[in-house]
């Protein structure tokens, strides 16, 4: 039996696999001087480190920071700047259909930066909405106590005097201008916002870093 | 009379009991801004939101009952 010789390069066998064979060789780095005797072509495009763009194989993704400055000022609107004006709408349909829907449950407590931050950190992700729900939430419908002088929300049987401060109204005073929300209602209401928060977190993200394969889909990039 | 005294964004929706009704929604909207973004097909769009917004729902469900087994039947079951 003759020994081989180690300064010739083995013959290819047909029942050996090419693709299998290549990718050996890349990862070992062995012998980097020889060339798998495959060309390109017999490859499937899959296995290539760059695959044809426009293809779900293709993981490349390029960078616009604008893109995401503007996902966050309104959602969806990063999309529509890169020309994705279908998946716009859809993301800015799902990011205030949930903001609205948490507002709607939870009512406008549900949004509060001082009372609840860690909900509001999820929520403030939403953009301007948010923000303006808090504002409003926090200028208009909390006043200072007379006794404490805090500022929170007037419960039921207290009133705002003309002075700008809450003091006991009795059994009969009005009803106040927001109601707190409590329990599973509260709850619920600020877990969907929240929600709408993250699902503008992951626009945006997809809008700063978006996929070069959506160019078959019109995006400018 | 809660109903007459409702009023929207000011008040909370006087849902207490059934909060688990606005599940499905919750999920649909979820559903229709994830797969906004991560749908390699726009036109599978409003089938795919449907099922990962049945799948939601579904998983929240099988969980709830999981839990409410665990804490009405399997506890009595323990030594």
């Amino acid at each position: 039996m003759a020994t081989p010789d180690p300064n010739t390069r083995p013959e290819p066998s047909e029942d050996r696999d090419p693709v299998l064979d290549a990718d050996s060789a890349s990862a070992t780095g062995a012998d980097s001087d020889h060339k798998p005797d495959v060309t390109p072509s017999e490859v499937p495009s899959e296995t290539l480190s760059e695959t044809p763009a426009d293809t779900p194989f293709d993981r490349r993704r390029a960078f616009v920071p604008v893109a995401g400055i503007l996902a966050l000022l309104l959602p969806g609107f990063g999309h529509v700047y890169l020309g994705l004006r279908q998946r716009g709408a859809r993301v800015a349909g799902g990011v205030f259909g949930l903001f609205a829907l948490g507002l709607l449950v939870g009512g406008l407590d549900v949004v509060d930066a001082e009372e609840d931050p860690w909900w509001y950190a999820g929520q403030a992700l939403v953009g301007p909405p948010a923000w303006a729900a808090n504002y409003a939430h926090q200028a208009w419908f909390k006043f200072p106590a007379r006794d404490t002088e805090t500022r929170r929300k007037p419960e039921p049987g207290e009133v705002v005097t003309s002075s700008g401060f809450i003091e006991f109204g009795g059994p009969d005073a009005e009803l106040p201008a927001m109601s707190p929300s409590i329990g599973r209602m509260n709850e619920v209401g600020s877990l969907a916002c929240a929600l709408a928060g993250m699902m503008n977190l992951i626009a945006i993200l997809d809008a700063v870093f978006p996929p070069l394969r959506r160019r078959s889909e019109g995006a400018r990039l | 009379m809660m109903l007459l005294a409702y009023r929207p964004i000011l008040d909370p929706l006087p849902l207490h009991g059934i909060e688990w009704a606005v599940l499905p929604a919750i999920a649909f909207l979820l559903a229709m801004a994830y797969k906004a973004v991560r749908t390699e097909r726009p036109d599978r769009y409003w089938r795919e939101t449907l099922a990962l917004a049945a799948v939601i729902v579904a998983a929240m469900t099988l969980l709830s009952l999981g839990s409410w087994l665990l804490i009405e039947i399997a506890y009595r079951l323990a030594p």
